[in-house]
């Protein structure tokens, strides 16, 4: 203290002039500072406020203008000391107000002053010096700012924000909640918040408070309030309590901002989702799936269900011989007893838009539609018909360009179908043809494939019974006294008959094998007999031809169907004379391990190309290249493979061009398994 | 002549085999029956007693294989051998089935049938 020289009014200011006011009136206790300056300037007095405010000791008369010797504007650029307000007063001899100004301590910290420099005068009116006041505005100024800006926000903030008293009274209302609710802050002021509360939530409130209360704060809280207009607004709200100055809760401001178009968003991209899963389900269908109305009825619940119309269906676009009915093939949401009342919908004017191609027919209303209720007898839905009020249809066109048919779609409410729905079915539609024509053609085949193996069954059998005839009086008339040349042409006939018996009879199993009702006959029998048949059989008819056998076995049981074990056998070896011309040597070999017999019939022909290996076991294929003359329908090796897989063996052609084939083949000895299938 | 056992009833609706078997039996001493269907069958059989039948699958009304279980059925005359022929093999298990002593199969050897019809007589006596 005794460092500070005393500020008092009756120190003389200034080298010539006496500061005329009162006396011994001490401005060290101040709180706040001041300090005196004399006519030119320097600093003649200072309080102990001033000094801690300048954060330093000036030298009286050695400072000029100001304590603190670096000062700035408001706006931070630096400011000359002799352009300081007190500088402006004493050089112009009037007193300076409102001018703030930023001084810098040694410790740079600054602080924001508002200075009060006042002109001193003597009786002659002389300027003798200056006093000056240094209001510290730094806090002042900053909870003013932030008030303002505070209010600035709350003023253009897009969210609402209110205040509300613990009893529900609302205290303050911005402008984004007179845009959101409609009510003017002057409607909405003094009013309880259920003003904007919806009747059946009005137990929320209840619930805010009672969590305000507690001192809690209600955050991002999902609700639904109402505006003045009636309109229902999802809103997200968070709530906190406010606390006056002694702690105590005295009411709650409020939050809240508008969620509807993020609702619609999401819901939007939940849609979308949806659509993608279904649209991605129904493709999945379309490529994996053959079955028609499989198809169909996955088509129709997807699209119904996607466009939330009540009922869909899909319609066959078969117009019968009176240019009316559509087949109805699937529903969707409602039972086929509902439609099964009716007659199917007939050649309508509304209709047929839709199986003529002319394309989508989407109506908000289609009771008011001019097409509507045009037609007899109904002039309109039949009593009992489904309502239907909104109706969109969608054409199915196929590839070909020809309408299908149509998928239907009603709503019992007005205006439920968009432009949207329309353009997601009509995809699908597309999507859908495909999978349609795809399954109509495979059941096409499907019928023709059964329809080829009935017609070969009944073929064979009528063929069977003129052969059956023919053969029967061949032997009557060989048994007759004939000449040596009749007897000769009569046994070629006869021969030539058992061939075409045989070809008639691989027909007949064939459509056995492809109708799945080939049958075997299994017992146990011997393997040698059976190759010592076919041997001499063989034999009979190509007496030119050596057929040799390899084996060291006198006798094999095994289990079986001899007669179609023989059948292969036979077909096995015909083929190894057919394609060996020119050669008269065929080989035979059988062993067998524990468990299986090996049989194998090898030729000195011309063999197979090792592209060609597997292909000789399928239906109809016959050995490319090879000389026309050598006859066949391609069904032999086909139905040996068929026997001979049957009965759980294996059959398989080991190759080589120009120098023959060797063809194998594996039974199971014994397979029990087997054995039912004798009963 | 006839020996009175050598009796047989054909049923074939092919007028063709019908001409064939009873051709080739009758050179056998046998007294061939034929018939083109299989209605009444009880009442033709009890009548004629034959004593071997030969019956066709394929044949109005009601089939051979409905034919031969009323046969095997009725008690007088379940006793009488039936050879049942198709020109389907796989009827042989119904034929079994329905009680037929013999299967032959169409088209057939005639030494086949006439082998077949003398052991089923001499099986039957």
């Amino acid at each position: 203290m005794s460092d500070t020289p005393q500020l008092t009014l009756d120190a003389t200011m200034g080298k010539n002039h006496q500061i005329p006011v009162a006396k011994h009136f001490d401005f060290n206790h101040l709180p706040i500072a001041v300090y005196t300056c004399d006519n030119l300037g320097y600093i003649t007095s200072f309080n102990k406020a001033a000094e801690v405010l300048w954060g330093r000791k000036p030298e009286i008369g050695k400072d000029l203008w100001c304590g603190s010797w670096k000062i700035f504007y408001t706006n931070g650029e630096p400011m000359d000391l002799d352009t300081c307000p007190m500088a402006i007063t004493l050089k112009e001899g009037r007193a300076v107000e409102g001018k703030e100004i930023l001084i810098e301590r040694p410790d740079n910290t600054r602080v924001k002053v508002r200075p009060y420099p006042v002109p001193v005068f003597d009786e002659d009116g002389l300027l003798t010096g200056a006093i000056n006041t240094l209001v510290d505005v730094t806090n002042l100024t900053e909870g003013e700012e932030k008030r303002a800006i505070l209010a600035a926000i709350v003023d253009t903030s897009d969210d609402t924000i209110l205040s509300k008293t613990l009893q529900g009274i609302i205290t303050s209302w911005n402008k984004a909640a007179e845009k959101m609710f409609g009510y003017t802050e002057s409607e909405a002021l003094g009013k309880h918040i259920s003003l904007i509360i919806p009747p059946d939530r009005l137990d929320e409130e209840k619930h805010i408070i009672s969590e305000i209360s507690k001192g809690n704060t209600v955050d991002h809280f999902q609700t639904i309030r109402v505006a003045k207009n009636g309109r229902k607004i999802p809103i997200s709200v968070s709530i906190s309590p406010i606390i006056d100055s002694n702690g105590n809760i005295i009411g709650a401001s409020k939050i809240a901002r508008d969620i509807s178009e993020q609702r619609a968003a999401n819901e939007a991209i939940r849609r979308y989702t949806e659509r993608l899963e279904i649209i991605n389900a129904i493709t999945e269908t379309i490529s994996e799936d053959l079955d028609l109305s499989k198809i169909l009825q996955k088509v129709t619940d997807a699209t119904t269900r996607l466009t939330g119309a009540q009922f869909g269906a899909f319609f066959y676009n078969n117009i019968d011989a009176n240019d009316e009915s559509f087949m109805l093939y699937t529903l969707s949401g409602a039972s086929k007893e509902a439609f099964e009342k009716y007659d199917m919908p007939r050649n309508t004017a509304v209709f047929k838009m839709t199986f003529n191609g002319e394309g989508v027919v989407r109506v908000a209303d289609i009771t008011k539609d001019d097409r509507y209720g045009r037609s007899a007898p109904h002039y309109g839905m039949p009593p009992g018909h489904l309502p239907v009020v909104s109706y969109l249809a969608v054409p199915v066109t196929s590839r070909s360009g020809s309408v299908i048919g149509g998928l239907f779609f009603g709503h019992p409410e007005p205006d439920k179908f968009t432009a949207e729905h329309e353009d997601i079915v009509t995809s699908i539609a597309g999507q859908a043809a495909i999978g349609i024509d795809n399954a109509i053609l495979y059941e096409e085949i499907k019928n023709l494939n059964e329809k080829k193996d009935e017609f070969i069954g009944l073929a064979s059998h009528e063929l069977k019974t003129p052969l059956t005839s023919i053969s029967g009086y061949l032997q009557i008339i060989s048994r007759l006294n004939t000449d040596d040349n009749t007897q000769k042409f009569v046994d070629k006939t006869a021969n030539q008959v058992k061939k075409l018996t045989s070809l008639v009879s691989d027909l007949l199993d064939v459509s056995k094998i492809e109708a799945g009702k080939l049958q075997l006959a299994k017992e146990e029998f011997d393997i040698r007999t059976v190759i010592n048949n076919v041997i001499e059989l063989i034999h009979f008819s190509n007496v030119s031809y050596q057929i040799s056998l390899d084996t060291d076995i006198e006798s094999l049981t095994m289990i079986g169907d001899p007669d179609r074990i023989e059948q292969v056998l036979i077909n096995l070896l015909n083929n190894a004379i057919k394609y060996s011309p020119g050669n008269n040597k065929v080989k035979l070999l059988l062993s067998h391990s524990d468990r299986e017999v090996k049989i194998g019939v090898k030729d000195f022909g011309i063999g197979i190309a090792p592209d060609n290996l597997t292909k000789v076991f399928t239906r109809f294929y016959r050995v490319e290249g090879t000389n026309h003359t050598i006859s066949g329908l391609g069904i032999g090796l086909y139905l040996s493979n068929e026997i001979i897989i049957r009965h759980h063996g294996k059959l398989w052609v080991e190759s080589e061009l120009g120098k023959g084939s060797t063809f194998w083949l594996t039974l199971p000895l014994f397979n029990n398994t087997l054995l039912p299938e004798i009963n | 002549m006839n020996d009175p056992e050598k009796r047989i009833i054909i049923f074939d609706d092919d007028e063709d085999i019908l001409a064939i078997c009873s051709y080739v039996l009758e050179e056998q001493g046998w007294e061939v029956h034929t018939f083109t269907d299989c209605n009444h069958v009880i009442e033709r059989v009890s009548s004629i007693k034959p004593s071997v039948i030969l019956m066709d699958n394929w044949i109005p009304d009601s089939g051979g294989i409905v034919a031969t279980q009323m046969l095997k059925k009725n008690e007088e005359l379940k006793n009488t051998p039936v050879i049942y022929f198709s020109a389907n093999n796989d009827i042989h298990l119904l034929a079994d089935n329905a009680g037929a002593e013999t299967f032959l199969a169409k088209p057939f050897d005639i030494d086949e049938l006439e082998r077949i019809i003398d052991s089923a007589l001499h099986s039957s006596v």
